[in-house]
């Protein structure tokens, strides 16, 4: 189980202003991440996104990094907002606000 | 996208990996020429959803998945995509391994692909295809 504040980008094709305000810790959610993600990358507590391929950018930068992800989320973007708190279980393929 | 198609089933890597740079260059030059009619922002959105999710996150998954099983010694595919990307040393596996990993790292390369401050062009692309009533809504999404 993976703990912590969220962090969200709503937008599909983001850059890396949109990263502005994002702390340390905390869980990214998006619709999928661009290379931009690598700014933040050794802060990223885990990945929550929308896209699910083992083979796209988000599952790709996760291995590299040896970050947490979970995809496949269905408009997770739309269904959180920056500061909540949420527990996420990879397990279950699960993320509910704490 | 056909040739790429092609040479992807036959799995020929330095065919795959040319008919990729041929599609980015058709893309960019359409997206470079002031002249580009509709049809041929067509063509370009085509080549940007083909590189950009079709080809990258299914065609290429679906062509390594139905290989993985020739891998010797036996590896599952999370296993081979983890190795891969964390740089691991991976000697002892057979020829079929070498390839896959060249094989994934080039479908990586596109994935990690930026032009003009954007991946794979696509803002440039937006604002040349809204500008020419292309598009109402962005092919990746």
């Amino acid at each position: 189980m993976i703990k912590g504040k969220i962090f969200v980008i709503k937008r599909r094709l983001w850059k890396t202003e949109d990263l502005l305000g994002f702390k340390d810790g905390m869980i990214l959610i998006v619709k999928n991440t661009t290379p931009d993600v690598t700014v933040i990358i050794d802060k990223v507590k885990a990945i929550v996104t929308e896209i699910n391929s083992p083979l796209c950018h988000a599952a790709i930068i996760a291995r590299e990094y040896n970050k947490p992800i979970l995809m496949g989320v269905e408009e997770v973007t739309k269904q959180f907002n920056t500061g909540e708190e949420v527990a996420i279980n990879l397990e279950n393929e699960t993320i509910i606000r704490c | 996208m056909l040739d790429l198609l092609k040479y992807t089933y036959i799995f020929d890597i330095p065919k795959i990996k040319e008919s990729i740079e041929r599609l980015w260059d058709r893309y960019q030059g359409i997206l470079d020429n002031k002249n580009s009619t509709k049809e041929d922002l067509y063509e370009a959105r085509a080549i940007l959803y083909c590189l950009g999710r079709f080809y990258s996150e299914e065609f290429a998954l679906g062509a390594i998945k139905r290989r993985i099983q020739y891998i010797k010694p036996e590896i599952g595919f999370d296993k081979f995509l983890k190795m891969v990307d964390s740089g691991e040393k991976y000697d002892g596996y057979n020829k079929i391994f070498n390839d896959l990993s060249e094989f994934y790292l080039i479908v990586k390369g596109i994935k990690n692909r930026e032009k003009n401050g954007s991946y794979l062009d696509e803002e440039r692309f937006n604002i040349i295809a809204k500008e020419k009533g292309v598009i109402s809504s962005h092919p990746l999404d």
